[in-house]
This record gives structure tokens, C-alpha cells and sequence, in this order.
């Protein structure tokens, strides 16, 4: 409890200008972010019979599509070291986590309408509940994943604990995008479309469900700088020890444009919070 | 900030736009320009202004200062449409103000409705501390009210089954019960005394009175005057966006009552009544009625607690039938909600009488 005798001011003014979120009063909020967690993700799956199964219906049934599709019919197996469920599967695991965290995160103050215009969060919270729940989402799914390797006897190598690291890299980049999104999303509804439709051609120039290599001669090179697409080598590298470690250049350049995204989107979400609730 | 304040409103104004009413072909041409000018939209919305281009502005409250000090319970007060939950959100930080200040000292906390944050799957315990958390009380908070909320909310039995299956009275109670245990230095509500039962409603308003006992302050949106009058150490008057008065409880009160109530007298104090009942019906005929202050002065509007002089001219005829002197007895009774004065007298004139009544 507060005591009575504090003496922090709280200042109501009009926004002025440009300036990042204040995240010491998101810090402030983590109670509330993890009952909205815990909430969520109970309400998800009650008076379900599948339960938690269904954080790894999307990506499971979708590796098994392509599996068929590619794997079978194309023969897109050839020329893998690992078999085509695991090499699809695991970039999957990490596609899935993006295209939920930016159209999620771009509706998420849409989704809060109520809440939003009867008590006052800071506003970043909603779209980092979406990004939480996507990560733990995404935990799931990753234990399907080494179970996975282990009936397919896949070794596990030192190098899975940069795992980490691009999964930390997607979040970044993921929430960012849809942090640039999500004030502008209250105002016009056509933002969560937009946003599909990048999703849907970004999975076509990230090589998701298909090898990097296949691409062809001015695109091989310059695909990894696509930050899921790093991302997604990375991914393979370090848990199926497909290809290459993701080279220091490219790297960098997906670590800086991701928070440049984040930095970005944050700077965007701030100017329009204040008045987010007259508007949604 | 002066010590002694807890809250202090400084030349707030709030606008909003509102679409203008055009034409529908004028209003289609608009739509189509704006549609392929995406750019200057999204100008306009970063500007934090309409992004549809000519809206009207209107001020929902302009201009408005006052300030409330520490530990008293203020009620707002104002017609639909002053402006007084506007006033709220912005305490609340729901939405920011156009221009102006505002500072509150302490941990503030906001009733908008009741129930923010619950969710028809969860269980009532659940829900408990979900809502606790959104309203900002910490776990730690919400255990130790725990069995003082269930009490409060009489859901004891159910606190297992999801809020869905509760009916929709066992619902709200649950909900307010949380907010009554909901302890922050500002506290913000409005309207959410209307729910529940009258014996609730007396419980949840006894709950307020305890707050402010505490040295904590709160402010009130409601319609409710009884409430107000019987909870509030002051009152604030919003009237079209702007602040009409902001004092006495009990003076602003009946200044609002009666501003909104003799809002169209034309003639001050006097009313003439021609026809009201046929004279030929029956024997007592209202010509006039004037009221007075003390000092024999027309007027229409009176305080709470000044004399009121009551002056009835009519004409009493004696019909046929009646054998005795006719007189008349006069019970009044003026009010809205309650009395305001009454009058119990016999009248035996037969041409007009005068009495003077004291406003309650």
C-alpha cells in the first residue's frame, strides 16, 4: 500500500512534440501485464479439449502442409542434410512468432477498446501483453520442436544457446513493427490489413519453407538482409547445424534495423497515445 | 503545488472534433479527396488533429480551474453534457487535456465502471485479482481484503465458478466489492454508485464516507444529489464546458437545482394561472402565486434554508350547497426529489392569504 503522506506529483498536460514511451511506469505495470498474461492465456484454451495443444496447431499443421506439398511432391527434401519436417518446422516456430506478434500487437489497442477508455495503463503495455503471450506461445512450440529431434535422432550441438539470440532479434524486430502499427491501427481499422499483406509477401522473400539456396544469383547474397531472414538461418544453424552461422555484417545489420524499428515505432506510438482513447 | 491540495485543475480545455454535417454530395466529395490524400492524413493524425479533414471543434470543457484539497470527498455536478466525464478522464489519464494542467499528489486511482478488466471465462477469484491488478492494487493488497471482499460481495459459494454462470446481480456486487477495497490516495468515480440494490448502494457509499476518513481524497461524477448532498464536503459545477460555481455543497446544490428547474419562469416569482380549474366546478379559483425573500422582494430563486414568502390571491366563492363558511385547507408540498417546504394551513380568507414557509 502507498502511504499517505507521498508527495509524487503526477502532471496531466497536453503532449508535446516527440518523445519515448515513459517506461519506468511500464516497469511499474508488470503486475497487471502478468495478470493479463495469465489471463489470456487461461481464457485461450478453457472449454477447449485440445488445451495448450493448439499453441502448436499453426505451425505443426502448417509444416505438415508443406511437407506434403514441398517435401513430397517437389522433392524438396533433396539436397537437405536434415529431414524436411525439422528443417521446415523450425523457421516456422519463428515465422509464426512474428506474424502473431505484428498483427497482435497492431490490434491489440483496437482489442482493448473498453479497458482502454475506462482506466488508465500506460498503453505499451497491450501490445507487450500480445508479444508475451506470443513468446510463451512460442516456448511451447519450441518443446515440440526438440521432441521432435529427438524421435528424428537429431544431436543437439553447443551452438543451440544462440537460439537466444535470434529469438531476441525477432522480438525486437516483430514488436517494433507492430508497435509502428498499432496507434495508427486506432484511428484507421485498414492497419491490420496492411499489415497481413506484408506478412504474406515477406513469407515469400524469407526462406521459410524453402532452402536459401535455391535463390537465385543477385538474391542470394542479399536476402540475409532481411532481418527474418537471418533470423531463420540462425535458427537452423543453431539447432539443426544446417548451413552457416549468419556472417558478422548481416548480423549487425538485423540487430541495428530491428531496433531502429523499435526505437521508431516507439517514438510513433507516444505521439499518438495520448489521444488514443478520444479516437478508437 | 500548495501543500495543502491534493488535486489542482489549472485552465483545463478539452476539443473535440466533431464531423461536420455537409451535403451527401459535398460530404462523398470529401471522403474521395481525403481517400486519395493518405499523406496529409497521416499528417494530420500525427499532429494529434482530425484526420478527415473539416470537423468542428467543440470545446467540452474550456477553461476550467479549481482545485481540491486534501482529504475531502468533491462531487461534480452538470447537466448531461458539461463536460464532467471528460473532467474524469483527463484526472484519470484516460485521455489528455487540449491545453491546461493538471497535478495530483499521490497515487491515483479510477472508478469508470465497475468490473474493468473482468472476463466471463475466469472464476470469481480469479477475476478478483484480475480486476484488483487492473484498478493497481498489488497481490499482496487484494489477499489481504481477500475474505473482506467475498464477504462484501456475498459470492462465497461460487468464488470457483467462472463469472459467466454468476447472475447478473451477483456480478456487479462482485466487481464494486473489489473497487470498495480499492485504496489509493485520489480516488476517481463515476456513477458507479447506481448499481446494485439500495441496501448496497448504502453499503458502497458508507465505503466512500471511510475513504475520505482516512485523509484520502475523492472525486465524484454523479446525478445522484441526495448522494452528493449527504457525502460531499464540496462541490464543483460544470455547465457547458466550463465551471459555473465551485464551493458549498449545499449552496451549489440548490443554485444547480434551481437553475435547472426555474430555467424558463418568465415572470420572476409570479405565476399567474388562468383555467386550471373550471370556476364553475368548484368554489376555490387560483388567481396568482408570488414568492418573496424576507425582505418583500420578488424572486424566484431561493437557497437552501432562506424564508420563503408564499402569496396565493384567489377567489372562493360559496356554493350552493355549502352552509358554513367556506375556508379552505392548504397542504403543499414543493420539491423535486423531496420536499423542499411545506405548508399546512388553513386559509379563511376569501380573497388571498400570505405565508411563509422555510426552504428544507
Amino acid at each position: 500500500m502507498a502511504s499517505k503522506t507521498s508527495s509524487d506529483i503526477t502532471v496531466i498536460q497536453p503532449p508535446r512534440g516527440w518523445s519515448f514511451p515513459n517506461l519506468r511506469e511500464v516497469w511499474d505495470a508488470r503486475a497487471i501485464l502478468l495478470n493479463f498474461v495469465q489471463r489470456n492465456f487461461n481464457v485461450t484454451y478453457r472449454q477447449t479439449i485440445g488445451g495448450p495443444i493448439y499453441a502448436v496447431y499453426t505451425p505443426f499443421m502448417t509444416m505438415i502442409g508443406y511437407t506434403l506439398l514441398l517435401g513430397v511432391l517437389f522433392g524438396a527434401q533433396e539436397g537437405l542434410s536434415v529431414p524436411y519436417p525439422l528443417f521446415s518446422f523450425c523457421a516456422l516456430l519463428v515465422w509464426t512468432l512474428f506474424t502473431n506478434v505484428t498483427q497482435n500487437a497492431t490490434t491489440s489497442l483496437t482489442q482493448n477498446t473498453n479497458l482502454i477508455q475506462k482506466i488508465y495503463i500506460p498503453r505499451l503495455v497491450f501490445p507487450l501483453i500480445e508479444t508475451c503471450m506470443q513468446l510463451l506461445t512460442f516456448a511451447i512450440a519450441f518443446v515440440v520442436l526438440l521432441l521432435m529431434m529427438v524421435v528424428y535422432a537429431q544431436p543437439f550441438l553447443w551452438q543451440i544457446v544462440w537460439v537466444v539470440f535470434y529469438v531476441a532479434v525477432a522480438l525486437v524486430f516483430s514488436l517494433g513493427f507492430g508497435l509502428l502499427f498499432a496507434g495508427f491501427q486506432a484511428r484507421f481499422r485498414d492497419m491490420s490489413y496492411l499489415v497481413q499483406t506484408i506478412n504474406r509477401l515477406l513469407f515469400f522473400v524469407t526462406p521459410v519453407v524453402y532452402d536459401s539456396t535455391l535463390l537465385p544469383a543477385p538474391f542470394n547474397t542479399l536476402y540475409i538482409y532481411n532481418p527474418m531472414a537471418l533470423v531463420i538461418e540462425g535458427m537452423r544453424w543453431a539447432m539443426l547445424n544446417v548451413g552457416e552461422q549468419p556472417a558478422l555484417i548481416p548480423t549487425l545489420s538485423a540487430v541495428g534495423v530491428s531496433v531502429a524499428l523499435l526505437l521508431v515505432a516507439l517514438l510513433v506510438f507516444q505521439r499518438l497515445e495520448p489521444t488514443v482513447a478520444d479516437v478508437l | 503545488m500548495k501543500p495543502e491540495n491534493a488535486i489542482e485543475i489549472d485552465n483545463v480545455s478539452k476539443v473535440y472534433y466533431v464531423a461536420e454535417s455537409v451535403t451527401e454530395a459535398r460530404g462523398r466529395a470529401r471522403v474521395l479527396r481525403n481517400l486519395t490524400s493518405p499523406l496529409r492524413r497521416l499528417r494530420a493524425t500525427l499532429a494529434g488533429q482530425s484526420a478527415f479533414g473539416a470537423e468542428i471543434p467543440v470545446k467540452a470543457l474550456d477553461e476550467v480551474s479549481f482545485e481540491v484539497p486534501q482529504g475531502k470527498i468533491l462531487g461534480l455536478i452538470g447537466k448531461n453534457g458539461s463536460g464532467k466525464s471528460t473532467l474524469l478522464k483527463i484526472l484519470s489519464r484516460i485521455t489528455a487535456p487540449s491545453s491546461g494542467q493538471v497535478r495530483i499528489r499521490g497515487k491515483v486511482g479510477s472508478l469508470l465502471e465497475v468490473g474493468t478488466g473482468f472476463h466471463q471465462e475466469l472464476t470469481g477469484r480469479e477475476n478478483i485479482y484480475m480486476n484488483g491488478a487492473v484498478l493497481g492494487m498489488t497481490r499482496a493488497d487484494i489477499n489481504r481484503h481477500f475474505d473482506d471482499i467475498i464477504g462484501f460481495a456475498g459470492v462465497g459459494a461460487f468464488l470457483d465458478t467462472p463469472v459467466k454462470r454468476y447472475s447478473s446481480g451477483m456480478r456487479v456486487r462482485l466487481a464494486f466489492a473489489v473497487s470498495a477495497f480499492f485504496e489509493p490516495e485520489v480516488l476517481l468515480i463515476d456513477e458507479v454508485l447506481s448499481v446494485g440494490d439500495a441496501e448496497f448502494q448504502k453499503r458502497s457509499l458508507g465505503k466512500i464516507s471511510d475513504v475520505s476518513r482516512d485523509g484520502r481524497t475523492v472525486v465524484i461524477v454523479s446525478h445522484n444529489l441526495s448522494a452528493i448532498l449527504s457525502h460531499c464536503d464540496l462541490v464543483a459545477w460544470l455547465n457547458k464546458g466550463k465551471l459555473a460555481s465551485v464551493g458549498n455543497t449545499a449552496q451549489i446544490t440548490s443554485e444547480y437545482l434551481l437553475s435547472s428547474t426555474f430555467e424558463s419562469d418568465t415572470l420572476a416569482g409570479e405565476k399567474r394561472f388562468r383555467d386550471f380549474v373550471p370556476s364553475d366546478k368548484y368554489p376555490f379559483e387560483l388567481l396568482a402565486m408570488r414568492t418573496y425573500d424576507d425582505q418583500q422582494h420578488v424572486r424566484s430563486s431561493f437557497l437552501n434554508g432562506m424564508p420563503v414568502v408564499v402569496e396565493l390571491e384567489f377567489k372562493l366563492g360559496a356554493p350552493k350547497w355549502c352552509t358554513t363558511t367556506p375556508s379552505v385547507r392548504c397542504i403543499g408540498c414543493v420539491g423535486l426529489s423531496r420536499p423542499i417546504c411545506s405548508i399546512r394551513d388553513r386559509i379563511t380568507s376569501t380573497r388571498s392569504c400570505k405565508f411563509t414557509a422555510k426552504m428544507c
